[in-house]
């Protein structure tokens, strides 16, 4: 019995040096990689798929007009269905049918980006077969599953170990010595490695000559936590380092940024402290015009890659090179969205996934344009990186997912809308009221309802959601 | 793990959904992963809670109304499984030419409409509770003066007989020169 565990441990042993070796030096760890997923993915070909196959996912509707919410670029806010011009004399009944609809079709909008990411056919990430498979493919499961458990996470397991050794002895040395720039500069992208041998992450870089370079802001979609570490995985020795930035975190995330924080250039802040956030972001722009490059995730939020949400606009400015990187993912392989509870499952899941696959595209470098405003150029970044990778624009923002009070702020706006679109309806009631609403005609007029009888800003109607 | 759990749904179950409700495998595959992602908390239905979780639906100034409307078809005060999801759906499913007594007829879609309207269910929409509409829909953007005009003016127009209120029978005629189909209707993909 004691042969079979030796030779066990050695498997493992000879397996880690072999994955390390590869990953350091450079040439055949492509190879490897792509010959490892092409076997799971011809594994998992074997299994009947589950989900019917089409570019919509996870829709279960057509997205047309009508109905539905919309952000204009100007960042005001209505309902699609009261700027069309084949609504102009609607009832109360038809506006309230429309609304209606528009909460109907609200089901498939914006929360399935929060989902676990979808997989089209079966990804064997399960931990029990399914009922109505054959015996055949029940017994290849549990050969998969033993693989899994057996071989993949004590290696995962291993290297996530390392990753950590390696930044805490390294972080103990800082305490006392000075790193140098060209220390720095090496640390990034081996500590990146190591961490993406822990998660079972395999990179796939394109267009690396657009890599972003100083000075400016490298701005991505984001997927999970893991999102900094893989891109300094990318990195090329020392070339140059991100000055990473992000919100202040407890438990083992914390750690990681306290260790960060002393082996390279990093900026925390407290989101929910707006003096704080406003320093933040004055240091982000100086760094920006002058050093870096700052890596930001402007969605302020992951999701599990089928949409871009919203970004932040503030950091869209003048005289900034913006480096877009477009990240998509294969979820059959294993899903890079975080969407459990704790941290410490999120990882366990990811020790035991077939692996991360994150292609990496560094997209050509954007400046704000004449007669751009932040928003606008926030949107063209934005709808840039989601071509790049074939996801689709999301009207909204995260934070409408996570905060209450973003949620009560639209649903104002909303009415809002509605008032407008009623009130000249009350016009055509009664002839005495001094409601004018004749020229009612133009895509934006709803806005301008203008009389003392609609006492309604138009200001408040385009109230900024978010920003 | 993944999205796999789809499979769950049994052929057969697959098969008599699709008759009743004229959605195909599909659709009905599609619908039922959407539900498996809103039931939260893998309970196998879903509450009230797990609907107004939709941020788009909590957004919407008639969401309550809405989410009620769901329970109130599904005849379960709190509890929604898969096939009572999807009947619901298959209310907003294209007009059918084939079939008239179907979920999606015109006079179905009607019904719909109408018993969002109908809040304390007696058949009958009131002047109050079309202000009640009106009032979530608007919120205090409007004064409660120029509301019950609104309401006022909706009402009379419709109700023919002159009692005050709204019947269904009111209400189809009212809604006669409404594009139902384009306003009840979702294209749902293939």
């Amino acid at each position: 019995m004691w042969w079979l565990l030796s030779l066990y441990l050695r498997t493992l042993f000879g397996a880690y040096l072999i994955q390390l070796l590869s990953t350091f030096i450079e040439l055949p760890s492509i190879q490897l990689s792509s010959i490892y997923l092409s076997i799971v993915s011809f594994i998992q070909s074997l299994y009947p798929e589950v989900y019917p196959k089409s570019q919509h996912y996870p829709g279960i509707r057509e997205k047309t007009l009508g109905g539905e919410f919309v952000r204009n670029v100007d960042s005001s806010c209505h309902f699609n269905f009261l700027a069309d011009n084949q609504y102009q004399n609607i009832n109360a009944f038809e506006i309230a049918s429309l609304t209606f609809k528009a909460g109907i079709n609200a089901i498939d909008d914006l929360s399935p980006a929060f989902d676990r990411a979808p997989t089209y056919g079966e990804s064997l990430l399960r931990f029990a077969p399914l009922p109505h498979w054959s015996m055949p493919l029940k017994i290849l499961f549990y050969a998969t599953l033993v693989f899994r458990l057996a071989i993949l996470f004590p290696l995962r397991v291993a290297f996530f170990i390392s990753s950590f050794v390696f930044i805490g002895i390294l972080g103990i040395y800082a305490v006392f010595t000075e790193l140098t720039d060209r220390q720095k500069t090496l640390i990034g992208p081996i500590y990146g490695k190591l961490f993406c041998l822990g998660t079972g992450t395999i990179i796939v870089g394109h267009n690396r000559q657009d890599m972003p370079r100083k000075p400016g802001i490298a701005v991505s979609n984001h997927l999970s936590p893991n999102d900094v570490q893989i891109l300094f995985a990318d990195l090329r020795y020392g070339d140059l380092q991100y000055v990473v930035t992000g919100q202040k975190h407890k438990g083992v995330i914390g750690l990681v940024e306290k260790m960060v924080s002393r082996l390279c250039r990093a900026l925390w802040f407290e989101r929910g402290n707006t003096k704080e956030r406003m320093e933040f972001l004055t240091d982000v722009i100086n760094i920006a015009r002058a050093d870096g490059p700052v890596l930001l995730f402007p969605e302020g939020y992951c999701t599990n890659n089928t949409s871009v949400l919203q970004f932040r606009k503030a950091v869209f400015e003048e005289d900034v090179n913006i480096y877009p990187i477009a990240i998509s993912q294969s979820g059959i392989y294993g899903d890079s969205y975080w969407f459990e509870d704790k941290f410490h499952m999120y990882l366990l899941r990811l020790f035991f996934s077939w692996a991360v696959v994150y292609n990496i595209h560094y997209l050509p470098k954007m400046r704000r344009l004449k007669g751009e405003t932040n928003l606008q150029f926030a949107q063209r970044t934005s709808s840039t990186i989601g071509q790049a990778i074939g996801l689709p624009q999301c009207q909204f923002s995260g934070s409408l997912w996570y905060n209450q009070s973003d949620k009560r702020k639209m649903l104002n706006v909303e009415k809002d809308c509605i008032a407008q679109r009623l009130l000249p309806y009350l016009s055509t009631i009664s002839c005495d009221s001094e409601v004018s609403s004749t020229g009612d005609t133009d895509d934006s007029s709803f806005v301008n309802v203008s009389s003392d009888d609609a006492n309604i800003s138009s200001s408040r109607v385009l109230v900024s959601v978010q920003n | 793990m993944g999205n796999s759990s789809s499979l769950m749904l049994q052929d057969d179950e697959i098969e008599e959904i699709s008759k009743e409700t004229e959605f195909n495998r599909n659709q009905i595959v599609r619908l039922y992963s959407r539900f498996l992602s809103l039931d939260k908390k893998g309970q196998g239905f879903l509450s009230r809670d797990d609907f107004l979780n939709v941020p788009e639906l909590a957004v919407n100034p008639l969401g309550d109304r809405i989410v009620d409307a769901f329970f109130t078809l599904a005849e379960e005060t709190n509890q929604m499984n898969f096939r009572q999801f999807v009947r619901i759906l298959a209310h907003f499913q294209p007009i059918s030419r084939n079939k008239e007594n179907n979920l999606n007829s015109r006079k179905d879609k009607l019904r719909f409409a109408f018993q969002m309207y109908d809040l304390n269910k007696n058949g009958f929409i009131t002047r109050e509770e079309f202000k009640v509409i009106l009032n979530s829909m608007v919120g205090a953007n409007i004064t409660s003066e120029q509301l019950e005009k609104i309401a006022d003016r909706t009402i009379e127009e419709a109700d023919t007989d002159q009692d005050g209120k709204i019947s269904f029978e009111e209400f189809c005629k009212a809604m006669e020169k409404t594009d139902i189909e384009e306003k009840m209707s979702i294209r749902f993909l293939n």
